[in-house]
């Protein structure tokens, strides 16, 4: 009965022994030619993995990237045991690609490899972009002469004081696309007024994410905003900071919020007329607040350009005209302004092409690459 | 007999008086909370609704909604609480107000239209028990619109908006 017991005792200490080794720590060295070794690990996916607001068992290869400094990438290589390397274009599987807990990687096609290297080959497209989307509350906070964040990832890129400052949000517009239609005529306020320059938003390219790097000058690790499912944060906003300061601050939204605006006073913007669009009440409401009460601080979200590219895609005609109709709203509101404005005119993402329309979200120039544009009047 | 009568008697006004206490404290009075609800815009009587004052108005029972979410997975819920209608109806909105500006205590805000709203209540329980206590991230009181996808639906609800 002893000796049974004993034999018990042992087979479960293996048992644990085993299951121990099982769950040890995994990491995948991933380097590039210019670019330090570093590694992701089962730490790091399973971060996103708990962190996230759905029921997931893996993350987005692209997310991974983000975390460990990437951007953009031109080529990604896998190395597994005893098999040659397999090379793909990351743009061809950013989309879908993802990381398990055991650090196995489905690509886009079902194919399952197990890698105990990676490849990177970066962009050679970040060295000619000089700004972010964390660089537009800094430049805000400086031309309001408010008290800067206690920490930010942003730099000043415009200084200018005004007695007025607009920030007009384009949902989901392409930095290629607005720019071609510019070189193209085909904007008549923007290519008159406007120099186009490239931004890079944060990882998820979404507006949520978007919002919160806009708002605090901080990238998702920092503001704690990691994708869909969060519509807060705690830290300070940029409108905090303007009410704080003793600064008005109204925002003219669409029918609905990405993110939260704690602090400015909301106007929504619904299809009102049930003419099936929202920029045109969006533009009405925004006339209305400019020529009755311009506060200190006023933000504009049009948000019809990520609609229909999402529905039709970036290079349809649907999206490009949904671009011209804000140009045209541009002019008028740049108009009906007074004097002494700073205005930051910018999106929180871009958009690619799909099979079914258009989307954004991933770690690709077309996502990643935004227009900001500075004017003053 | 009538003396055992008269006894049961007794015992059943002792049995009452202990157990109506109880079963009221196990169904739980209203929770004191501090919360208001304001209904201003266009509308005749602009009016401010405690939760206390909630709580004590028509009570309606949505049971097994459908949460159409835009990501995850729907899910089944149950609540009741206030019909938006009645609410909109005693503040003297206009029969043919187009849209509902609802903002929310933590920034949040959406414009929905007269069709979205269709049987909508202002929520103060789910699945029977205060949304206070059991979602206090939602609460502790939200909108619940049955016919509208969940991302529509507004939690911590503190101004409604009438829009003409």
């Amino acid at each position: 009965m002893k000796t049974k017991k004993i034999i018990l005792i042992g087979l479960i200490f293996i048992f644990a022994l085993i299951l121990s080794a099982c769950q040890s720590n995994w990491e995948v060295p991933v380097h590039s030619g210019d670019k330090k070794r570093s590694v992701i690990d089962q730490e790091s996916v399973s971060f996103y993995i708990e962190i996230s607001q759905e029921e997931i068992d893996s993350v987005p290869l692209g997310q991974m990237f983000f975390d460990i400094g990437y951007t953009l990438i031109d080529e990604v290589s896998f190395i597994t045991e005893n098999q040659p390397a397999v090379t793909y274009t990351w743009d061809n599987i950013a989309e879908t690609t993802i990381i398990s807990k055991t650090g196995q990687i489905t690509l886009t096609d079902g194919t399952k490899l197990q890698p105990v290297d990676i490849v990177v080959v970066p962009s050679d497209l970040p060295s000619t972009i000089e700004f972010s989307i964390m660089d537009i509350s800094p430049t805000v906070i400086e031309a309001m002469g408010l008290p800067k964040f206690p920490k930010s990832a942003g730099q000043v890129i415009y200084e200018a004081e005004a007695e007025h400052v607009i920030m007009i949000l384009l949902d989901g517009t392409q930095y290629q696309k607005l720019s071609d239609m510019t070189n193209a005529g085909k904007l008549p306020f923007l290519g008159e007024k406007a120099i186009i320059q490239k931004g890079l938003t944060v990882y998820p390219s979404i507006s949520t994410a978007g919002s919160a790097a806009l708002l605090t000058g901080l990238p998702p690790c920092d503001n704690g905003v990691f994708g869909y499912g969060y519509r807060t944060t705690d830290l300070t906003t940029l409108f905090d900071l303007a009410v704080q300061g003793g600064k008005s601050v109204i925002a003219v939204e669409g029918s609905s919020l990405p993110f939260n605006l704690r602090n400015a006073d909301l106007i929504l913007s619904g299809d009102r007329d049930g003419n099936g669009y929202s920029d045109d009440n969006v533009y009405l409401n925004a006339m209305d607040i400019i020529q009755s009460r311009m506060p200190d601080l006023l933000y504009i979200h049009f948000h019809e350009i990520d609609d229909m590219g999402h529905t039709y895609g970036p290079d349809s005609d649907e999206y490009a005209s949904a671009i011209e109709r804000v140009d045209l709203y541009l002019a008028d509101i740049y108009d009906a302004l007074p004097e002494d404005v700073l205005i930051l005119i910018f999106a929180d993402h871009g958009m690619h092409t799909t099979q079914e329309g258009g989307n954004h979200g991933t770690l690709t120039a077309d996502d990643l690459i935004i227009p900001i544009i500075i004017l003053e009047k | 007999m009538i003396r055992n009568t008269k006894q049961n008697t007794k015992i059943k006004k002792w049995f009452l008086f202990l157990i109506i206490p109880l079963v009221l404290a196990a169904c739980g009075g209203t929770p004191n909370v501090d919360w208001e609800l304001s209904v201003s815009g266009d509308v005749s009587t602009p009016m401010t609704f405690t939760y206390d004052e909630l709580a004590g108005m028509e009570q309606v029972n949505l049971d097994d909604v459908l949460m159409e979410k835009s990501r995850g997975e729907d899910e089944v819920r149950s609540f009741s609480g206030v019909p938006l209608s009645l609410i909109l109806e005693m503040a003297g909105a206009p029969e043919n107000y187009s849209t509902v500006t609802a903002k929310a205590a933590d920034g949040y805000a959406i414009e929905i239209s007269k069709d979205e709203m269709v049987d909508g209540i202002v929520a103060m329980k789910q699945a029977g028990e205060w949304i206070t206590d059991a979602d206090p991230d939602a609460g502790p009181i939200r909108l619940v619109f049955p016919m509208t996808p969940a991302n529509r639906w507004v939690f911590q609800i503190t101004e409604i908006v009438v829009n003409q």
